[in-house]
C-alpha cells in the first residue's frame, strides 16, 4: 500500500473557535472555495461535511476506480455533535428525520460513497487513540483482490487527516 | 484469501432466553420476543428478566449494552475457563448505551469499550466497529481476516445494541416502524421492530466443526438511508463472497439467513439482490420477528442462530411470512423443518449505503 495524496485540517483552519457550532461558517467558506455545484451539502451534519470536503480535496487530481476503492474512517467522538441535536429534538418532541439519519457516524462514508460512486468495502471505526499504524494495519485487512484504493482517515473535532492509498 | 477460520463458541442473550440454547429453542418452537413497548412494540428485557437473569449485573447503575457484554464474557470465562485478558475484542454496535446520553453528553461506544476494557482487565483496548446494521457481520469478518490475514490465534467479536426512547423516536420519525410485529417479506409488511440484544462469537485459527469460508462488504453509492433499488450493492457483497464457493452452494445444502427487516424497501431490495445471484431456490428466513432489528447486534446474534442450525439440523420458520409480498420469487421458509443442510449465506444491509455478507460452513 501506498499512499498518493494526503490532505488534513486542524482547527484553527476551519475555526478559530473550539466550539464545534462555529466551524460551520468555515466549513461553508471551504465548500465555496471547491465552486461545485452540490446542493446536498447544505444538509449534511458537520462529521459528513468535513468528510465530503476532505474527500474533495484529496481526490482533485487524482483518478481512481470508483468500483475498487474502499472507505475507512476512525473517530473518537463518533456522530456526537447529531446524537446531541437528537436528544434535543426529541426532549422538545420534535423528532426531526433528516438529523436522526445523521447519528449513524458511518453516513459520513454514505455521503462520500454517492459523491464518488465509491461502492467498495466501507467501514467506521471508533477509537480513542487513533494511529497511522493502526490504520495501515487496518487496510491490510480490508485489502482484497477486489480492492486497488482506499479512502481512509481520522476526522475528528478538532483535527482530520485523509489519505489515499493505492494497491 | 482462501483460508478459513473457525468458530470455537457462540452465546447469545435476548428476551428470547439467556443463552443460546433457550433462544434457540423458543424459535423453532416460533415464540416471539415482540411485546408492547411504549406507544408500539419491541423486544426488550422485561424487569423480570433484569433480576432473575442478570441480578447485580444489570440495575440502573448498570446500563443495558454493558450488563449484557459483561455477562457474555462472564459466561465464556466461566464456560471455558480461559484468560481473555490477552485476546482482541471486537465490539459491534450502533450507539452502545445512547440512553445515558443526557447524563453523560459523551460517546456512548468510548465508555462502553473502556468499562469493558477495565472490567476484565484487557491488555487491548477493543476494537469499535460501529458502521450501522452490518457492524455485527463486519465484526465477524474483521475478525476472520485478523485470524486469517495476520495469523491472530483468536478474536472475541461481540454484537450489542439496546432499545431506547433515542433509537425509538428517531425509526418512528421515519416512519420506519410497525406497531405490531413485522412481517418479514410478506406482503402485509408495514415496517420493523426494533430489539436488544447481545451476541459472541469466538473466531480462531485452529480447526472446529464450523468454519468462515469468507466475508465481504460493499456500499450502494445511492441513498443515505435508503437502500438501493435494485439490490446490485448487496449482490456485489454476496458475489464477492460466494464467488469461490459456488459448488457448495445448492437448495440441498444451504439456507440465507437474510437482513429481512420488513420495511417495505428492505426486503425488495434483498429480493432483487438474490434473485440477481439465482438464489431464489435457496430456502431463505430472517429472524426479525422473533427478535426485532437488533441492529449493530443482528449481524452476530442471526449468525449464531444460523450455525445453530447447522448444528442440530433445524430450521427455523421465518416467523410473520404468510403471502408472498416481494416481486420476484424467493424461498421464504414459512414452516420449520428438519434437514442437514451444510452452510449459510448471512446478508446485511443498512444505512450509509452499507451491505456486507458472510458464509458460514459446517465442516
Amino acid at each position: 500500500m501506498e499512499i498518493i495524496s494526503k490532505v488534513s485540517f486542524c482547527k484553527e483552519d476551519w475555526s478559530k473557535n473550539e466550539h464545534v457550532t462555529h466551524c460551520k461558517t468555515t466549513l461553508h467558506d471551504f465548500f465555496k472555495q471547491l465552486d461545485i455545484e452540490y446542493p446536498k451539502f447544505h444538509k449534511m451534519d458537520i462529521l459528513s461535511k468535513k468528510a465530503f470536503l476532505l474527500t474533495e480535496y484529496l481526490l482533485q487530481d487524482q483518478k481512481i476506480d470508483a468500483s475498487r476503492t474502499g472507505i475507512f474512517i476512525w473517530n473518537q467522538k463518533s456522530s456526537l455533535e447529531s446524537d446531541l441535536k437528537h436528544l434535543e429534538n426529541i426532549t422538545q418532541d420534535f423528532e426531526n428525520p433528516a438529523n436522526f439519519v445523521y447519528t449513524l457516524p458511518n453516513i459520513a462514508i454514505g455521503e462520500i460513497a454517492i459523491r464518488h460512486k465509491i461502492t467498495g468495502e466501507t467501514g467506521f471505526f471508533i477509537t480513542s487513540e487513533f494511529s497511522e499504524t493502526e490504520m495501515s494495519q487496518t487496510l491490510a485487512l480490508y485489502t482484497e483482490t477486489y480492492t486497488d484504493y482506499f479512502i481512509a482517515g481520522y476526522i475528528g473535532q478538532s483535527s482530520a487527516a485523509l489519505y489515499l492509498f493505492v494497491k | 484469501m482462501h483460508n478459513p477460520s473457525f468458530i470455537s463458541y457462540l452465546d447469545a442473550v435476548a428476551p428470547l432466553g439467556r443463552d443460546v440454547n433457550d433462544i434457540f429453542e423458543n424459535i423453532w418452537n416460533e415464540k416471539s420476543g415482540i411485546t408492547a413497548y411504549k406507544n408500539t412494540v419491541a423486544s426488550y428485557f422485561s424487569e423480570e428478566q433484569q433480576g432473575e437473569w442478570f441480578g447485580h449485573l444489570f440495575n440502573e447503575k448498570n446500563p443495558t449494552c454493558e450488563s449484557l457484554v459483561s455477562y457474555l464474557l462472564s459466561q465464556y470465562i466461566s464456560k471455558t475457563g480461559k484468560n481473555i485478558s490477552s485476546i482482541p475484542v471486537v465490539i459491534c454496535s450502533t450507539k452502545g448505551d445512547v440512553a445515558y446520553l443526557s447524563e453523560t453528553k459523551d460517546t456512548p461506544l468510548l465508555q462502553l469499550a473502556t468499562t469493558v476494557q477495565h472490567k476484565f482487565a484487557l491488555k487491548q483496548t477493543p476494537i469499535i466497529i460501529s458502521n450501522a446494521c452490518i457492524s455485527g457481520i463486519q465484526g465477524i469478518i474483521h475478525a476472520h481476516r485478523m485470524v486469517v490475514k495476520q495469523d491472530v490465534e483468536e478474536i472475541i467479536v461481540i454484537g450489542v445494541d439496546a432499545v431506547s426512547d433515542f433509537i425509538r423516536k428517531g425509526f418512528q420519525s421515519l416512519m420506519a416502524t410497525s406497531n405490531e410485529r413485522c412481517k418479514p417479506f410478506d406482503a402485509d409488511r408495514n415496517g420493523l421492530n426494533l430489539g436488544e440484544a447481545a451476541a459472541i462469537v469466538v473466531v480462531q485459527k485452529n480447526e472446529t466443526p464450523y468454519a468462515i469460508l469468507n466475508g465481504s462488504l460493499s456500499n450502494d453509492a445511492n441513498h443515505i438511508s435508503g437502500p438501493s433499488r435494485d439490490g446490485s450493492g448487496l449482490a456485489k457483497a454476496i458475489e464477492q463472497t460466494i464467488d469461490l464457493h459456488k459448488n457448495n452452494i445448492s437448495a440441498a445444502h444451504t439456507f440465507i439467513s437474510a437482513h429481512g427487516t420488513a420495511t417495505i424497501y428492505n426486503d425488495e431490495m434483498e429480493c432483487k439482490a438474490l434473485h440477481s445471484l439465482k438464489l431464489e431456490n435457496i430456502n431463505t428466513l430472517s429472524y426479525k420477528a422473533y427478535f426485532g432489528h437488533t441492529l449493530g447486534a443482528c449481524g452476530v446474534l442471526e449468525t449464531v442462530m444460523g450455525i445453530k442450525t447447522l448444528e442440530t439440523e433445524k430450521l427455523p420458520a421465518s416467523l410473520g411470512y404468510k403471502n408472498h409480498g416481494v416481486s420476484l420469487p424467493l424461498a421464504i421458509c414459512a414452516e420449520k423443518k428438519a434437514h442437514p443442510f451444510r452452510n449459510f449465506i448471512k446478508t446485511g444491509a443498512g444505512f450509509g449505503g452499507c451491505n456486507a455478507a458472510l458464509l458460514i460452513e459446517k465442516k
